[in-house]
């Protein structure tokens, strides 16, 4: 452990028995399987699952870390040993400072005390001192929005006030290292955005620890310099954040690039981790319609061909098909409630859904498409992403710029056809009438 | 004008409208969050050094109990609020309850079964009985059941679970005091008068509650594991009433099988308390062998029971 390091995390695993912990075999059911047969042996049956995989990781103090990965990586048993709550398997971590952990909000509220008194006890179980409450009250309920009912019982709160509170007495939390599990996707949507500020305050300007776990890609990427990618219990990367989103995207079942440059082969996606099907087959770009080529030029026509196998079957298959960035999954998303996918033929176990844009609104850059099919509301199989395209700059305006980013500016991600003109100023007063009579006209 | 407004309405848009500003791509972010420029300096370590690996306990951290006694207080306030929450009588059922099951107790065994009270008044007998009984009767089973009732306290965030367990006998002591109090008022209303023998009853509440942290330590650990445990003590506790001496006296008990019915360190407990309230003596039952027999027994299922919550708290989280 480096002199500097707050979190210092050393081999660590975590295995779960399955028989021991999952299930308790009752008596009656341990005979009524005995008289049934008598000469079976007792069937211990102890399978004993990996929950984490010999994780070694350090962090710096005053830095903040993501975790991400997908669900059932590991994530919350990892956070559930760093919070102290369950033991690691085998290896150890050290931590320096006062933790202050997060896996939910309003840990310990009950619903016959109070707003007050679940204030109190809230903030102790969180490790809060009586006397830090008391000195932060009035912060506290003002931040929770719900001053007038602090001496209604809690079980008279709306969810929404509930939530607040819990928030409230989480966000005073002064801990040295700040250990979050994706408790910000509760709440509002303007009351999440006022905890992520606090939450980034805490982390940019106190210079705390804080390891925060979550499914939104972009708060991570926000609050966090450096991540973790967990996936089946072991840290498969540690690195800047970006690279890190970057290797976890590449998780998700992804079509492969063929000999040919513009067609990839979606039937030999790893579909291992999800229940999917494999319904996709090929994916092919054609720019203008014609050969299939891996880039195109902006703002030509792309005609993309999706081969898919036994969507016949499906009485009310939906289908979505996204178009995005690294970062942005879905930049835009052709989707077959909108826009009808039909057949004008006789279907066939094998099909080719052909998507026709005619002019593709991207500016330069690399995009990637993905491509799910859902039986009502379950997914039968998705690949993401699919297939990988450059967009090269050209001069669509026909004024020779190119979008080229030579300039060094963003051009954002769309380009969509637009005028203006300037136009000299009306003078208030003067042009009132004028105006007047505009507006009418 | 049109134009005018329109603009406002744009600028009024992208004001409100911050927390889009979450989702923006990351080049607009880059400068607003200099994470990486807070010197690590900034902030002075505490000197707390937590090490967390698999190695368990033979005793529980009896330290971090103290450290987490502001805790401990709210939690012991919280589990007698809630107790008398939306009740009219609220705390006035401190003094009813008690009366009733002595008053009940005594009808049964004095008036239908014509037991002897040894010249004491049987309700006031009764009820001296039930002051050591009903602390340890209801402190075992609120104990027993404190740690997976709380379950959703310590699968989701770390602080001794011992708090738990004790903090769940706070109604019992309260229970207790107050029944104390109803005790003391029946020594006057029934002229027994008070003696010098009043300054052991400490002493025996004190056995009494010790007993009860031990036994209820072991069996509110076991029943994370097992739930079994919890109705086995729900079913139990109470039948021990009847061969505890608390609604009549040892004296009933045949002379040859006094031996094995002091074996149950309540006996020995709850005939102390008679003594020092009531001043009745029956030496057997109160020798220095039997109240020395009961202090070991006590103490040593303390120690069992710390020992079988420490070796067990490790995978509390996991097996509940």
């Amino acid at each position: 452990m480096s002199s500097n390091s707050a979190i210092s995390v050393c081999h660590v695993s975590k295995e779960y028995t399955l028989g021991l912990s999952g299930r308790t075999r009752s008596l009656p059911s341990i005979l009524q399987e005995r008289i049934r047969h008598p000469i079976r042996g007792n069937g211990k049956r102890k399978e004993r699952i990996r929950a984490l995989d010999d994780v070694s990781f350090d962090v710096i103090q005053g830095e903040a870390v993501g975790i991400v990965g997908k669900n059932g990586a590991g994530k919350s048993t990892l956070l559930k040993i760093l919070s102290h709550i369950t033991p690691p398997t085998r290896g150890h971590i050290d931590i320096r400072g006062m933790v202050g952990s997060l896996l939910e909000v309003g840990t310990g509220f009950h619903p016959e005390l109070t707003g007050l008194e679940n204030v109190y006890l809230n903030g102790a179980i969180l490790g809060m001192a009586t006397r830090e409450i008391t000195r932060r009250l009035d912060e506290i309920l003002a931040f929770a929005e719900v001053d007038k009912f602090i001496e209604t019982p809690l079980k008279r709160y709306s969810t929404g006030m509930r939530v607040r509170l819990a928030f409230a007495v989480a966000a005073h939390l002064d801990p040295e290292i700040f250990i979050v599990d994706e408790v910000l996707s509760v709440g509002d949507h303007a009351f999440q955005a006022k905890c992520l500020e606090r939450m980034k305050s805490v982390a940019a300007n106190e210079g705390r620890t804080v390891l925060y776990v979550s499914h939104q890609l972009v708060t991570v990427e926000h609050l966090c310099p450096r991540s973790l990618l967990i996936a089946d219990g072991r840290l498969v990367f540690d690195g800047p954040t970006e690279e890190t989103i970057a290797q976890y995207l590449r998780l998700v079942p992804r079509g492969e690039a063929t000999d040919t440059p513009g067609i990839f082969d979606l039937a030999s996606a790893d579909r291992s981790n999800g229940a999917y099907e494999p319904l996709l087959q090929r994916l092919e770009f054609r720019p203008s319609g014609g050969i299939p080529a891996a880039s195109i030029r902006m703002g030509e026509r792309l005609q993309i061909e999706i081969e898919v196998a036994g969507l016949n079957d499906i009485i009310d298959p939906l289908v979505f098909v996204s178009i995005g960035s690294s970062k942005e999954p879905a930049l835009f998303r052709m989707n077959s409630r909108v826009v009808p996918l039909n057949s004008t033929q006789n279907r066939n176990d094998r099909e080719v859904i052909v998507i026709d844009i005619p002019a593709l609104p991207l500016t330069p850059g690399d995009y990637r498409i993905e491509v799910q099919i859902k039986d009502r509301s379950k997914t039968v199989d998705f690949v993401g992403p699919a297939g990988l395209f450059r967009v090269d700059p050209a001069d669509v305006f026909g004024g020779g710029y190119r979008f080229d980013s030579s300039g060094g500016f963003f051009d954002g991600y769309f380009v969509v056809p637009w005028e203006w003109e300037l136009r000299p100023a009306p003078d208030p007063i003067a042009d009132l009438p004028a105006l007047a009579s505009k507006s009418q006209g | 004008m049109s134009a005018r407004y329109g603009a406002a309405q744009v600028n009024g848009m992208t004001t409100e409208n911050k927390i889009d500003s979450l989702w923006a791509p990351r080049h607009d972010l880059a400068d607003s969050f200099p994470m990486s420029q807070v010197p690590a300096e900034s902030l002075v370590l505490g000197t707390r050094m937590l090490r967390i690996d698999s190695r368990r306990r033979w005793f529980p951290d009896v330290g971090a109990v103290f450290r987490s006694r502001q805790l401990l207080l709210l939690l012991c306030r919280r589990n007698i609020t809630v107790l008398y929450r939306q009740t009219v009588l609220g705390s006035i059922w401190l003094v009813i309850a008690p009366v009733i099951s002595a008053g009940l107790l005594s009808f049964v065994f004095g008036r239908v079964a014509h037991l002897s009270s040894g010249g004491v008044p049987y309700f006031a007998f009764t009820f001296a009985g039930l002051l050591a009984w009903n602390l340890f009767a209801s402190s075992v089973t609120g104990a027993a059941s404190s740690l997976v009732s709380n379950q959703n306290l310590f699968t989701r965030i770390y602080f001794p679970r011992l708090l738990l367990p004790l903090s769940a006998l706070a109604p019992v002591l309260m229970n207790t005091g107050i029944s104390c109090g109803v005790m003391f008022f029946l020594l006057v209303a029934y002229k027994i008068g008070f003696s010098f023998r009043l300054l052991f009853l400490p002493v025996w509440l004190g056995l009494a509650l010790l007993l009860s942290v031990g036994v209820s330590l072991g069996l509110s650990s076991l029943a994370v594991l097992r739930r079994d445990v919890q109705y086995a003590t729900q079913a139990v506790i109470p039948l021990l009433l009847f061969i505890t001496p608390v609604a009549y006296s040892v004296a009933e008990v045949p002379a040859g099988l006094r031996t094995i019915y002091l074996l149950n360190p309540m006996a020995t407990i709850v005939e102390g308390c008679r003594w020092s309230l009531l001043g009745q003596t029956h030496l057997p039952t109160l020798s220095i062998w039997a109240v020395a027999y009961t202090t070991a027994i006590t103490l040593l299922l303390l120690i069992a029971g710390l020992v079988v919550f420490a070796r067990l708290e490790w995978k509390f989280a996991d097996v509940v």
